[in-house]
């Protein structure tokens, strides 16, 4: 992370407020805080460097452009999440796009032996990959999920409920469970 | 044994180590990006209004039922409402300092300033 | 069975609201040759678990930080906006302006409706002005 921005201990209100009058250098600080995250996330939803970089970028780009004017409602990553979400489901279709008929038909996908405790969490149903990691990976409340996924706190313990449901039945896993 | 919402630390630690991207950034993309980024605020970006419109930015609330004394108050152009052109007209009245008295003290703080204006306009968006 | 087809009702329908999306709605006046000093309008979304999730200031200069409203209106679906600004006349919008974006979530495969309603409009001497309000859905993003 940049040095100076490591340094900035404004809140995040503070910073946007900067930044809706103009402070460049606020926006540069915000920017250092949550680019790992973002870009984290969308190499979580893409797999993939390179894409996962472009909607680093794309996001970063989108999140300028509602200044000035922008007012902070929720958390800074409650707010990107979606967008960072929009972004990698966008730049992953374009990517399926070209390579067609390389990809890996899902029934065929989903037999892939699960060798790795990855493998096993890339076979979850998506909205429950995605939850689990928000929770475990990520340390989120289940209410801050709720915020960002915007759905219901039920549904969020619903699926995680599932996920952990299969982490528990899994042969590569459950053995954390018997300890 | 961990309870239904729970996964035991060491699946945890796991999970992290599963999910961890060796991610890089190079520099120059967080220079090209950041120099957008700037082009973008810089561009929208226009000489603030004068510090009446900055006030703008504070959020206020309230569409209020008055007390005829309240009333006559807040209602500074006497329209027999009380609207954002009230919070319009007093900061017209301060801008050309024609504000004095105390009876345009919204907030009773011994001043007639942009925080009258602004006290006006919350009760003018109150749901 | 009818019991049963109520309940599987009931699952669908809070399947289907499980399922939340975002769109942006342009709130835009037109002043016609009066340059626009001040408006306050109502916004509401109508629809399933409609709520308002954040409002951002307007096209021209004038307008551009975000207009006053009650912050109760936050994760509701009606909303009052209002702004004004002393600049000189020149200084102020004339024509069609876009002055607020109003951001929402709603739950479902339905989308929302919107309705507008004018309090007031006011040129730069104060005085109310005739004025037409509409809205553009921007788009609905997810």
């Amino acid at each position: 992370m940049n040095e100076t921005a490591a340094q900035d201990s404004r809140s995040d209100e503070a910073l946007i407020a900067a930044v809706n009058h103009g402070d460049t250098a606020a926006f540069e600080v915000l920017y250092y805080r949550y680019r790992d995250w973002v870009a984290h996330m969308a190499f979580r939803f893409t797999g993939d460097r390179d894409l996962a970089l472009d909607v680093l970028q794309e996001t970063f780009l989108y999140f300028s452009k509602k200044f000035p004017g922008f007012q902070l409602t929720a958390k800074v990553t409650t707010f990107l999440y979606p967008a960072v979400r929009n972004y990698s489901i966008t730049a992953r279709r374009k990517g399926e796009r070209f390579v067609l008929e390389e990809t890996v038909p899902e029934s065929a996908a989903a037999e892939k032996p699960q060798d790795t405790i990855g493998d096993l969490i890339s076979a979850l149903p998506e909205e429950q990959q995605e939850v689990l990691l928000l929770r475990f990976v990520d340390g989120m409340s289940m209410e801050e999920i709720a915020a960002a996924l915007r759905i219901p706190a039920g549904t969020v313990k619903s699926r995680l409920h599932y996920a952990i449901k299969t982490l528990r039945e899994s042969d590569r896993t459950k053995k954390f469970f018997e300890q | 044994m961990a309870d239904n919402d729970q996964i035991p630390e060491a699946l945890i630690a796991a999970l992290r180590e599963a999910d961890k991207a060796r991610l890089l950034i190079p520099p120059e993309l967080d220079a090209a990006i950041l120099e957008r980024a700037r082009a973008n605020i810089a561009r929208d970006r226009r000489r603030i209004t004068p510090w009446l419109a900055a006030a703008a930015a504070l959020m206020i609330a309230a569409i209020v039922m008055f007390t005829p004394a309240r009333k006559a108050r807040e209602d500074v152009n006497r329209d027999g409402r009380v609207d954002i052109r009230d919070a319009l007209a007093l900061a017209r009245k301060i801008a050309d300092g024609k504000a004095q008295g105390s009876v345009w003290d919204i907030n009773h703080d011994g001043r007639v300033d942009q925080a009258d204006v602004v006290a006006i306009a919350a009760l003018a968006v109150k749901l | 069975m009818k019991r049963t087809l109520c309940m599987l009702l009931l699952l669908a329908m809070s399947l289907g609201a499980q399922q939340v999306h975002f769109t942006a709605v342009d709130i835009y006046v037109e002043s016609k040759d009066a340059p626009l000093a001040a408006y306050q309008l109502e916004f509401v979304g109508h629809g399933n678990q409609v709520r308002i999730a954040g409002i951002e200031g307007g096209e021209h200069d004038a307008f551009k930080t975000p207009p006053f409203y009650d912050p109760k209106a936050m994760q509701q679906e009606r909303v009052i906006l209002a702004a004004f600004n002393t600049a000189q006349p020149t200084k102020l919008p004339l024509g069609r302006t876009r002055v607020a974006t109003v951001h929402l979530q709603y739950a479902g495969p339905q989308p929302p409706t919107f309705s507008l309603k004018l309090n007031t409009a006011a040129d730069s001497e104060g005085s109310a002005i005739s004025v037409q309000t509409t809205f553009t859905e921007r788009g609905r993003y997810e």
